[in-house]
């Protein structure tokens, strides 16, 4: 009996979370022997390779399948958002060493904690039972408290730091709670199991089993900031290190959007009645709240914390289609997006005047900017075009997928609604625009430019990638819609 | 309307309360009566149980705390796998291995960041 269990864990398919772990007890024991005190780049460069040789590993090795008794599935839904999570994270962890040592937060434990997300991250992208589900988020979000905290120094981070902590350590109990109720219907947390139970009692569920969805929804919700569950997201956002921004507001949320898409479409799917009804006017609320805060912000970070609760709206609209070309639309849109909001956080980094202001983010010291500093500007104007989805960068392939599949689904006035919000956007997107090349340069709110070779890299790579994929969608398409095809 | 499977979670609730209360009671009834204020204190500990809950004390002792739970816990998954050391065989030896080489580089990271020095 025993030997039929370790031949049934397939340890081997999880390859790449176990090089995840490594790297980051590698990453532990390059920080021991490193003296007290010095730079962090030895650690910051272990990691960095480690998660280039995952990235291979990844890609090269194929071993798809159930793992650890169906705990958890390795198919191209779980590949394919390994690749993107860990280049994501690359990224961030590429420009952090000069960011950190400007900001004084210069510890190895920066690079740890975002390795230990990366593993969470990872975890919940493969998870295919509620409780590994549960574990995946943990280890993500005890992660990112202890890294939005990291500025002691600063009152925000303190502050957005426990905002976050708390409210997330609710949701921990509703999504607890949500399993529980599911249980007790279900009599097993695998989703294969919940999907078979679905199939038998359809539509005409039971009250704990409609309360224990709902609850797991909420927890959802509240980790991917959609309204009504997303007060905690402007805080965190901008009390955290600015790169740690970028990074919450891209792959935590691919994450928890990649868990939410399997447990929805895989294991509710035969309830998709009930839920979608409930997304459709969670996405509503969330694209026009996000805007409509998003206008009124002078700082451009807290206005890029709002606009990514904006496009966490539109990636719902993708996602309750629930079909195979909303689902490609969606994992499309994640990549794109991915890469578009880092770069514009990165663009703010470089320019931001002093981080311990509130602000130091302040919406005029872009005046002139494209007569000072016309590549950053230049930069800058495409992502900024890129998410309010213009031509011919990937923003508006996202956007067109994504309205496009609304449209295909029947949710025509979701689509409308959808749009006119898009147009909304435009507005704040192209303020920064206007404010580089339309305005008069400003002595007075000139500070110094934080431009460093590695920021520039990972600005320009993010740059090309969202023209791109701007200009030839389709190969990212198509792996996209593979990818989700593994629901099916 | 009980499912039948929970009876025996019932039978233990019952038996776990019955237990409190009768050494409850027998210990009322049995034990001898010598007071002093520190033995009405609520917990015999030393620390004085009603203070301002805003106070500061060391983080030495979250620390401590801390170790401790990830030390215990690593004994208890030690005795279950004793056991059956046999027939887990190599794999569960490897298993456990892996397991004390990630506590033991936390040890290791601890040590090194002055979590072990009380002074």
């Amino acid at each position: 009996m025993f030997e039929q269990l370790i031949s049934d864990m397939h340890v081997s398919r999880m390859l790449p979370e176990i090089l995840v772990l490594v790297v980051a007890l590698a990453a532990i024991l390059v920080d021991i022997v490193t003296p007290a005190g010095r730079s962090t780049r030895p650690v910051q460069i272990t990691s960095i390779v480690g998660l280039l040789v995952v990235i291979a590993s990844t890609l090269f090795v194929h071993n798809n399948g159930p793992a650890f008794g169906g705990m958890v599935e390795i198919d191209s839904f779980t590949i394919f958002f390994r690749v993107v999570l860990t280049m994501l994270t690359i990224i961030i962890m590429a420009v952090s060493e000069n960011y950190i040592q400007l900001v004084k937060i210069r510890i190895a434990e920066y690079y740890l904690m975002l390795l230990f997300a990366l593993f969470g991250m990872m975890l919940m992208t493969m998870a295919n039972d509620l409780l590994i589900v549960f574990l995946g988020i943990e280890t993500m979000s005890v992660s990112l408290y202890a890294l939005v905290g990291m500025s002691r120094h600063r009152e925000s981070s303190n502050e957005g730091a426990l905002k976050y902590f708390l409210l997330g350590s609710f949701t921990t109990a509703f999504f607890v709670y949500g399993i529980a109720l599911l249980y007790g219907a279900v009599g097993s947390t695998n989703i294969l199991d919940i999907t078979v139970y679905f199939q038998r009692t359809g539509m005409n569920l039971p009250i704990i089993a409609w309360a224990g969805t709902l609850l797991v929804l909420v927890a959802f919700a509240f980790k991917t900031a959609l309204v009504p569950f997303h007060w905690w997201s402007p805080d965190a956002y901008e009390g955290a290190p600015t790169t740690i921004t970028a990074f919450m507001s891209t792959a935590p949320k691919a994450a928890a959007f990649a868990a939410f898409l399997r447990i929805f479409y895989v294991g509710f799917g035969e309830v998709s009645d009930g839920w979608t009804t409930a997304l459709w006017w969670i996405a509503v609320l969330t694209m026009t709240v996000g805007n409509l805060m998003a206008l009124r912000q002078d700082s451009i970070k807290r206005m890029l914390a709002f606009s990514s609760i904006t496009h966490a709206g539109y990636l719902v609209v993708a996602m309750l289609t629930y079909d195979v070309i909303g689902g490609a639309a969606m994992l499309f849109y994640l990549v794109i997006y991915g890469f578009m909001n880092i770069g514009a956080f990165l663009v703010a980094i470089a320019l931001n005047r002093n981080e311990d202001d509130d602000r130091g983010y302040d919406i005029n010291d872009y005046k002139g900017l494209a007569f000072r500093k016309p590549l950053i500007a230049f930069l800058m104007m495409i992502f900024m075009l890129a998410l309010a989805g213009i031509p011919p960068t990937a923003g508006f392939f996202g956007k067109y997928y994504i309205f496009s599949a609304a449209v295909k689904s029947g949710f025509i006035g979701l689509a409308v609604i959808g749009v006119l919000n898009s147009a909304v956007s435009v507005y704040y997107y192209l303020r920064v625009v206007v404010t580089m090349y339309l305005k008069e340069r400003d002595e007075k709110t000139e500070g110094r430019i934080f431009w460093k070779p590695d920021m520039a890299f990972a600005v320009i790579v993010c740059a090309v990638l969202v023209m791109y994929f701007g200009i030839a969608p389709d190969q990212l398409l198509k792996v996209a819609t593979a990818s989700i095809g593994a629901l099916w | 309307m009980l499912p039948r499977d929970f009876i025996p979670v019932l039978i233990t609730f019952l038996v776990v309360g019955g237990f409190a209360w009768i050494t409850l009671l027998a210990t009322h009834l049995l034990g001898p009566k010598r007071y002093s204020p520190e033995k009405m204190d609520t917990y015999e500990c030393g620390v004085d149980y009603r203070d301002d809950a805003r106070s500061r004390f060391s983080i030495k002792f979250y620390l401590v705390g801390v170790l401790f739970v990830i030390f215990d816990l690593e004994v208890v998954f030690m005795y279950p796998w004793a056991v059956n050391f046999r027939e887990l065989g190599l794999f569960g030896f490897a298993s456990m291995g892996v397991f004390l080489v990630i506590l033991t580089i936390g040890l290791l990271y601890e040590w090194k960041k002055g979590a072990l020095e009380w002074e």
